[in-house]
């Protein structure tokens, strides 16, 4: 009996072993990457702020605009006008809340005495309109800086520049606002309990100085989605500095009546509603609606605007 | 073709940073999946990768560059966040309860992805890094070299050294 196989050495069986098996595993679960939905989003953003500017009086969006930013300088930035870091004939940068305490009203956590206030709020809109970070403040003994600060015109944003050699350390505490990535990961877990908050620790950034981040959800929801604050830290290696940073993450104290809201919030499990007609019966989410119902028997039920879409089809057979 | 979409993405073209992501993040993520061993956390990686990527594209100075400088940042996202975990001393799940859960196939070909997903595990971050970039990112020699950062010559014995010890692995995994 003939044989064409070639032998193959453990090596080579190992190899191929390995091709087959990350090529298999990638096929059942593939990566999610979704550029029409990019599209879609980025469609949408423009789509609405066109269709709002249209629509607006002039002289109305004229006070609209003034009273929002007003407010959104005094509620949410109130330091809006922070200087750039490293403008000398600026005053010194601040955030809210006193020395060694951030307090913004939505939330609150404790840091050294030592650290020096590098940056004020700041809106991070990196070239286009589907990323955006607000930065709530940056602190340490480092040193620091960003290109990334409304640069749409410069069309480049370099990233932060941080310096934390000699045992230093820089901390940025940002938000997404917007994010091309902003996919509700239901079952993201936190990897990390600190004081009271189960927060998810990645070191991804690491590598190459770069900086290790914890993020914290607002209480009811998920990791990686809008309003969930990153604790991105430059410096971290250092035990000593670990220990601060850790310090920060467990004082951090949510607002009360602080909650997630948008898209990412999990599901609840559903109230279930009952289908008995023509011999069928079964229960069912009571959010869902019946869409079709023929008198022959067949029937469609589902919500299809919700993530992720979902229909069922039932037939009785006679 | 791809450098008219590096161009065009670091003028602010989501649309074409879009297309760039698509198309080499399918190929990254079997690497990352090498390194990090569960699919979630590889999807992970390539996320935070990609927003890495587009926020520092300004960085990239050759438009040309681009697949080797995106590897290389998901690479060592995901080697890091290995070695972290292995710090860290996290409980694992492994791909097959991660995987199973999912509602998979448990037949006899998907118990050899398991036992060489647990091969995997029993070697170094670095080793699977060059690993899943010739076996699973299909890529040659040079470009593993150029993704991983490393001289030529020593990414052809580190791939050698790192064969012979997933070899060594299924084997003991076989007598196991």
């Amino acid at each position: 009996m003939k044989n064409d196989e070639p032998i193959l050495t453990s090596e080579e069986q190992a190899a191929r072993a390995l091709r087959v098996a990350l090529h298999h595993i990638a096929a059942q679960e593939p990566v999610r990457v979704d550029a029409s939905a990019w599209l879609a989003r980025a469609r949408a953003v423009g789509a609405t702020r066109s269709r709002v500017g249209r629509r607006l009086l002039p002289g109305l969006a004229a006070v609209i605009v003034v009273v929002l930013v007003a407010t959104a300088a005094v509620a949410v930035w109130p330091r809006w006008a922070a200087p750039e870091p490293g403008a000398t004939a600026s005053p010194a940068p601040s955030i809210p809340g006193s020395a060694g305490h951030f307090d913004n009203g939505t939330f609150s956590f404790d840091y050294p005495k030592t650290w020096r206030v590098l940056s004020g709020a700041y809106d991070e809109e990196t070239i286009s309109d589907l990323f955006e970070v607000l930065v709530y403040g940056v602190l340490g003994t480092g040193d620091w800086s960003t290109g990334c600060r409304r640069t749409r015109t410069s069309g480049e944003c370099p990233g932060d520049q941080a310096d934390v050699s000699g045992g230093r350390i820089v901390v940025k505490v940002s938000t997404f606002v917007r994010s091309p990535f902003d996919t509700c990961r239901a079952g993201a877990s936190p990897n990390v309990t600190l004081g009271p908050n189960a927060v998810r620790r990645n070191d991804g950034g690491a590598a190459a100085g770069g900086m290790i981040v914890w993020q914290i959800r607002r209480p009811g929801g998920e990791f990686h989605s809008s309003g969930t604050v990153e604790i991105g830290v430059w410096g971290a290696a250092d035990p000593d500095r670990l220990a601060e940073v850790e310090a920060l993450v467990a004082s951090f104290r949510w607002a009360s009546g602080v909650y997630a809201s948008g898209e990412c919030i999990p599901t609840p499990t559903p109230s279930l509603s009952h289908f008995d007609a023509g011999g069928v019966s079964f229960d069912y989410p009571s959010s869902w609606r019946v869409l079709v119902s023929p008198p022959d028997g067949a029937f469609f039920m589902g919500y299809g605007d919700h993530r992720p879409p979902l229909h069922g089809a039932a037939r009785r057979l006679d | 073709m791809e450098r008219e979409l590096v161009a065009a993405a670091r003028s602010g073209d989501d649309v074409a940073f879009a297309r760039l992501i698509e198309t080499e993040a399918p190929r990254v993520y079997r690497a990352v999946l090498a390194i990090v061993r569960k699919p979630e956390d590889a999807q992970e990686v390539i996320q935070d990768a990609s927003i890495r990527a587009w926020r520092r594209l300004g960085a990239l100075r050759e438009d040309d560059r681009w697949p080797a400088w995106y590897r290389r940042i998901a690479v060592r996202q995901a080697i890091e966040r290995a070695k972290a975990a292995g710090r860290r001393r996290v409980r694992e799940t492994y791909i097959d309860a991660a995987v199973g859960h999912a509602g998979l196939d448990p037949s006899e070909t998907w118990a050899e992805r398991v036992d060489v997903m647990r091969a995997l595990g029993r070697l170094a971050a670095d080793d699977r890094a060059v690993l899943g970039l010739r076996f699973g990112a299909d890529l040659e020699v040079p470009d593993v070299a150029e993704a991983l950062g490393i001289p030529l010559g020593t990414a052809k014995s580190r791939l050698h050294r790192a064969l012979g010890r997933l070899a060594t692995a299924l084997g003991d995994g076989n007598e196991e």
